[in-house]
């Protein structure tokens, strides 16, 4: 125990002696954390910048730019006497959608021909092609129904019959756990776990490695033991960093959220633990700081991807889902969100609590490779 | 001397097992790793909950409506809003449809019944697919009774089919006509990976013999010339397999201009060759590249703009993200490659690869010529 002790006190002036280290255990990744939030910090894709051509030039067509104007997530910043210089500026993305009124609009709106409104969004920005989508769809249905309502209340002049009319079912759309659609609060999160269990994985082996190194010639006393101290302290360490950005997401920035303790801390433990015993693990397959390193780096960098939140886990193909598997992000962020949006108590976190256990497979393979390590030495 | 330091240079990076896994190695797991996710390019029926408090003709049609679309997919009929819900908690399904009592009643009053739609807004894109859906099987409800009141007031069905609605607007996708994920993400996330391993490569390849002591310029010029020849010559290669075969491979169009590609690649390539010759100059130890490197991969990847709009960054961000090659490639690749943009375009991004070229040159042979480094 008092070994344990020792190690774990050389391991904290270790760290402060290294600065590079260091920043990688405490300032980096609050600092990126910080940054990735910043991106963000619009919430929504608002004022996206779109382009206009109007052939028709009448009440109705300026009408309709208005509205279009008026939709919190466009804003009309340009206008265009032809379609093709419109074109030309989709595809410099100066505007991410085109809009093309067409001539005689209002004349077969009059006549009840149903005139057609041309749309181009560039869909190469997926999230920000659905977002223009999805409010041109509103401003069409406000439209017709405004168009509509105005000709029907000429034959009965009863508003809500009047619209009934032109909308003969309504929908009302709720969208559960996440209201406002904050990208912030939907991307935030993900990202922040993604990168942290690529520095613990990185810590883990850089730390390893130096320890490693200064004992690899005294024999007597066991390697592995003496590791458990300075990798008790980055548990530590990491568990404390990744609860105080949540504190600071969820209680200073005041997002929603049903966040229990007792669901949340075992969560987050589990998850360094689970990423330490990965970083041994790459450490242990080639017992060389570079080659670990890269390998840990090629297998934690794409992370993001695969846990789920952006493209559902539950459509990826086989191999995908098995790899995401590997991962202790892709567990913990199940559970995490289990516990933001559901009100879940602890009984929620059980399932990728054990899932994030199993990767205490990994401690007989660590142990015997450093057996197996010492025994070579010898 | 020139010469010699290439050579020098590329026995170097052959003979290294751990810059070869990186370069090599590392492009082609990831050419294969990270496209896995979105192989299947579109979350596609999601399956749904219905709570049909009506029970008709007219309710059953609206469910069928829903089922009939590509989006969604009814697998449960369930008789409270309590039960859909825990339903949803534990991901059984990813939306619910509740149909309210006297639905059918009143469509045929025309009063305009509300019909409940919701879904989990944790996951965006299984959220925006289900209640696009379940919102065009309602449409498509709608569009029935108002087909048919038209009808019933003497409007031929033709007509009704064309005109039930005044006015509507053709809303059509360009560039990623499919909207799917893979034409989305692959084409911006390889020119980044392009990036990340080389430097890394250039990060581990050390700069050990680079930062010696105190060079004359000269020297410290051709030393640099050399390592930036190697890792050029290397990566302009690799980046037509990934430019090539690779995207070829994964179906992403290619509508640049040889010439323009070319010009952006050079570009391109040379603004990351000098920044990782600086960032190996800056590292005291090789093992620290892979974590400083990855741990930037994502601000990189979210301010380069395919994802977020760049117009929403604020001004810092937009800044410090001008210093990443990443940022004004991909921009400039995406619009060259997918969007049919012509060079004039895209002239801004590239000279701001060569102004970082430039920039990362000039820091690196300062730091190289410098006596007493301190780093």
């Amino acid at each position: 125990m008092s070994l344990f002790l020792v190690d774990f006190k050389a391991e904290i002036l270790a760290v402060r002696k290294d600065r590079w280290l260091f920043a990688l255990v405490f300032w980096l990744p609050a600092i990126i954390s910080l940054f990735m939030l910043l991106i963000f910090s619009a919430g929504q894709p608002l004022n996206l910048p779109v382009g206009v051509v109007d052939l028709d030039q009448s009440t109705l067509s300026r009408k309709t730019v208005r509205y279009l104007d008026a939709s919190p997530v466009l804003s009309i910043t340009r206008r265009y006497s032809s379609v093709a210089e419109g074109k030309a500026d989709l595809g410099d993305a100066d505007i991410y959608a085109l809009v093309v009124i067409p001539a005689n609009l209002s004349r077969d709106a009059m006549r009840g021909e149903a005139p057609s409104i041309s749309a181009f969004f560039n869909a190469q920005y997926l999230l920000i092609g659905k977002a223009i989508r999805s409010s041109l769809i509103v401003i069409e249905k406000t439209l017709a129904v405004e168009l509509d309502a105005g000709k029907t209340l000429v034959n009965t002049p009863v508003i809500k019959a009047a619209l009934a009319t032109a909308l003969p079912v309504r929908s009302q759309i709720s969208a559960l756990y996440n209201q406002n659609m904050n990208y912030a609060t939907f991307l935030v999160p993900a990202l922040l776990i993604a990168l942290f269990q690529l520095v613990i994985i990185c810590v883990t082996i850089l730390s390893i490695g130096k320890k490693t190194k200064q004992n690899e010639s005294p024999v007597g006393t066991n390697l592995v033991t003496r590791l458990a101290g300075p990798l008790f302290l980055y548990t530590c360490v990491f568990t404390i960093h990744i609860l105080a950005s949540i504190a600071f997401l969820y209680g200073l920035l005041d997002w929603p959220h049903q966040i229990s303790l007792s669901g949340l801390v075992p969560l987050v433990i589990l998850f360094v633990i689970a990423c330490q015993l990965l970083g041994a693990f790459f450490f242990v397959l080639t017992f060389d700081l570079v080659k670990s390193l890269s390998l840990a780096g090629a297998f934690a960098a794409p992370a993001f991807a695969f846990l789920g939140v952006t493209f559902p886990a539950s459509d990826m193909t086989v191999f995908a889902q098995v790899w995401r598997n590997l991962m202790p992000a892709a567990h913990y962020m199940n559970g995490f969100l289990n516990q933001v949006s559901y009100a879940a108590g602890f009984a929620h976190s059980l399932k990728p609590g054990l899932l994030m256990i199993a990767f205490a497979v990994l401690i007989p393979v660590i142990i015997y490779r450093f057996k197996d390590r010492q025994e070579e030495a010898l | 001397m020139f010469f010699e330091y290439l050579k020098s240079e590329f026995l170097n990076i052959f003979k290294d097992k751990a810059v070869l896994t990186t370069v090599i190695g590392g492009l082609l797991f990831y050419a294969v790793l990270y496209p896995q996710p979105y192989l299947n390019q579109l979350p596609l029926k999601q399956s749904i909950v219905v709570v049909d408090h009506d029970n008709t003709p007219a309710s059953r049609r609206l469910i069928r409506y829903a089922n009939a679309t590509p989006q969604v997919q009814v697998t449960g009929l369930v008789g409270s809003i309590s039960e859909a819900r825990s339903l949803l908690l534990n991901q059984e399904v990813r939306g619910m449809l509740i149909v309210p009592q006297h639905f059918e009643r009143d469509l045929i009053l025309s009063r305009s019944p509300v019909i409940g739609l919701a879904g989990d807004a944790n996951f965006f894109l299984i959220y925006g697919t289900v209640i696009e859906g379940l919102a065009g099987a309602v449409m498509s409800t709608g569009a029935t009774a108002r087909v048919r009141e038209l009808m019933m007031s003497g409007v031929p069905l033709s007509l009704a089919v064309k005109d039930w609605s005044p006015l509507n607007i053709n809303v059509r996708p360009l560039f990623n006509v499919g909207m799917g994920y893979l034409g989305y993400v692959i084409p911006a996330i390889f020119i980044l990976i392009l990036q990340q391993t080389l430097l890394l490569a250039s990060g581990l390849i050390g700069a050990e013999r680079l930062k010696k002591h105190g060079f004359s310029l000269v020297h410290a010029g051709s030393l640099f010339g050399a390592r930036f020849a190697a890792m050029f010559i290397i990566y302009v290669l690799l980046t037509q397999l990934y430019m090539g075969a690779c995207f070829e491979y994964y179906g992403i169009s290619r509508n640049a201009n040889i010439v323009d590609l070319w010009k952006m690649i050079i570009a391109f390539i040379s603004a990351s060759v000098t920044l990782g010759i600086l960032i190996g100059l800056l590292l005291p130890r090789r093992e620290l590249a892979a974590p400083m490197i990855m741990i930037c991969s994502l601000p990189m990847a979210f301010t380069a703009g395919f994802i977020w709009p760049r117009e929403l960054l604020p001004e810092p961000v937009l800044w410090i993200s001008q210093f990443f090659p990443s940022t004004s490639a991909i921009q400039g690749f995406l619009k060259l490659n997918q969007m049919g943009a012509e060079f004039h375009q895209v002239l801004d991004h590239w000279w701001i690869l060569w102004g970082l070229s430039a920039f990362f040159t000039l820091l690196s042979l300062l730091l190289m010529t410098r006596s007493n480094r301190s780093i």
